[in-house]
């Protein structure tokens, strides 16, 4: 009798060890699938900053506030100088402007920098809401090549070659 | 003798134990699993959900850029909800920014529509982004006129609402959108196509001055159903050139019959297109508003702009196509809807004030850009 409740002790620690055995290895490949999904979460994360970058030098890039125009025809990867400068100013000076803007290009800077003609070189700042630098710990650059004219030229007398540089906090 | 069967009594017992603890234990580790796989599909739906809308928010920019565009989009089974400052999908949202946004309020469709028009004043100022489902469908009521289709072209019907391009509304609407155009005398008689969304647009010639609106039927208490009557009396330019008053309907929610209109004025044949797609009346004067302070900034800009070039200029000859105070009308534009709260007078005459930059602002501004082009001086927009 006494070997009959033994046997039953040696059975039931032997179904608690395959228990705990088959927990063990659960919780193991839980582990291991929760890491890899955070692995994934981040590269997602990443991915949404990346096409966040692209939307605001898309939505730069094609700004009525900024693009060449005539008679509503747009010229396409062509800014207005003098469009260019009275955004800027715009934005810096009417503070309901600036918020307005800020829902369009949230935590970024943008820049048009004029390198040709190389002895007319100069950077407009068009929208900086950077934050402090201890604040972000990641930052896109986006470039995109356009063309910057000046309206009192005639034709293409007054074009020069710049870049539109659209930089995005994280 | 005693002995035997207890022990076989004990075996017995020890068996049917195993078997329970088998059950107990088999069963906590289906529960566990069914758990995780609940778990797991909620979350895959959830992301599924997020890159949805990410690309959708990359779409609207796309379509923010070009004018004109008509895109049919294939979608999960999962509802998009639409309001005045983002769109979600699963309770995700998606901030809309400045995106102006027309839409009914919920869409579960497979296919999604979105269309693009620029809404100029007469300069550019966005581009207005339409949004509707392939399962939605649009009733536009009219007298019998309006519902007669030209022979041979079936989109010609209904009257003409881009009066530049001498286009009709059945013209210019979506070509894959589900309208139909209905006279007023055939309403009751409607029947009820199990629509999720349904949207009733009376044309001015429905409605004749002091009418109440047509009862809608009651077949139609299973959807979620909106109303737009446009009313065109105010209008001096006519309705079709933008100079209208709009009333627009609350969302009739499925199983109820209670809903509310309310007036707006309307900017613009795009604004009058808005109002077709828009749930009601709250989120089209969100986005009307979002749209008026746009306008604003993009005057400001202009003016700004206008007022270099003149001093560039100084006495030339070139000045005189850049009269920039013709901007000033833009720059007071009065308060559209002042969050809902105007009454039909109020909204009466905002809409003739509206009239009055359409005629006095647009077409001199118009002008003076030709000019400004024949004589090869800048243009002011």
């Amino acid at each position: 009798m006494e070997m009959t409740r033994k046997r039953g002790q040696v059975k039931f620690g032997e179904n608690i060890a395959i228990m705990l055995v088959f927990f063990i290895l659960l919780a193991m490949g839980l582990l291991f699938y929760g890491a890899w999904q955070r692995g994934t979460i981040k590269e997602s994360i990443q991915e949404q900053f990346v096409k966040e970058a692209i939307r605001i030098a898309l939505t730069v890039s094609y700004l009525p506030e900024v693009v060449c125009s005539q008679d509503n025809y747009i010229v396409e990867n062509c800014f207005d100088e003098y469009k260019v400068f009275a955004l800027a100013r715009l934005i810096e000076t009417d503070e309901e402007a600036f918020l307005e803007y800020e829902s369009l290009f949230h935590d970024s800077r943008v820049t048009i920098e004029k390198i040709f003609p190389p002895d007319e070189r100069e950077i407009i700042y068009l929208y900086g809401n950077s934050p402090a630098d201890d604040d972000y710990t990641e930052v896109i650059p986006t470039f995109v090549p356009v063309t910057l004219k000046d309206p009192t030229k005639r034709l293409d007398q007054g074009n020069s070659i710049a870049i539109l540089k659209v930089e995005v906090f994280r | 003798m005693n002995m035997k069967r207890w022990q076989s009594r004990t075996g017995a017992i020890e068996i049917q134990f195993n078997w329970i603890f088998v059950l107990i234990i088999g069963a906590l580790i289906i529960t566990f699993f069914v758990m995780i796989a609940q778990k797991q599909k909620q979350a895959s739906d959830r992301s599924l959900a997020a890159d949805i809308l990410s690309d959708m928010g990359l779409l609207f920019t796309g379509q923010g850029v070009s004018v004109g565009r008509e895109d049919v989009l294939e979608m999960p089974d999962i509802p998009i909800d639409v309001s005045c400052t983002d769109f979600s999908m699963m309770g995700i949202p998606k901030e809309l920014g400045q995106t102006i946004l027309f839409a009914p309020s919920r869409i579960e469709a497979e296919e999604l529509i979105m269309w693009t028009l620029s809404w100029d004043v007469p300069f550019k100022v966005a581009n207005f982004m339409y949004m509707t489902g392939k399962d939605d469908k649009y009733y536009v009521v009219g007298k019998d006129a309006d519902c007669n289709p030209e022979p041979g072209d079936n989109s010609k019907w209904g009257p003409i609402i881009d009066s530049e391009r001498n286009l009709q509304l059945g013209e210019i609407l979506p070509k894959s959108m589900d309208v139909e155009c209905v006279p007023v005398g055939n309403l009751d008689a409607l029947e009820y196509e199990k629509n999720p969304y349904v949207k009733f647009v009376f044309l001015p010639s429905a409605l004749p001055p002091g009418a109440s609106l047509p009862r809608i039927p009651d077949e139609f208490r299973a959807a979620r159903v909106s109303i737009l009557a446009i009313d065109g009396d105010i209008s001096v330019a006519g309705w079709e050139n933008g100079g209208a008053m709009l009333h627009l309907s609350t969302v009739r929610e499925a199983g109820s019959t209670a809903y509310e209109m309310k007036p707006f004025p309307a900017f613009g044949t795009e604004a009058v297109l808005g109002a077709i797609f828009a749930s009601d009346h709250e989120t089209y004067t969100c986005m009307m508003e979002r749209a008026i302070s746009r306008m604003r900034n993009v005057a400001k800009v202009y003016k700004e702009r206008t007022q270099r070039l003149i001093t560039y200029f100084d006495e030339a000859e070139c000045t005189r196509y850049l009269p920039y105070t013709l901007l000033d009308r833009y720059l007071d534009f009065p308060e559209p809807g002042r969050g809902g709260s105007i009454g039909t007078g109020e909204a009466a005459s905002i809409a003739r004030n509206i009239i009055d930059i359409l005629r006095l602002g647009d077409a001199p501004l118009r002008q003076v850009v030709r000019q400004a082009q024949r004589a090869s001086c800048p243009t002011m927009y």
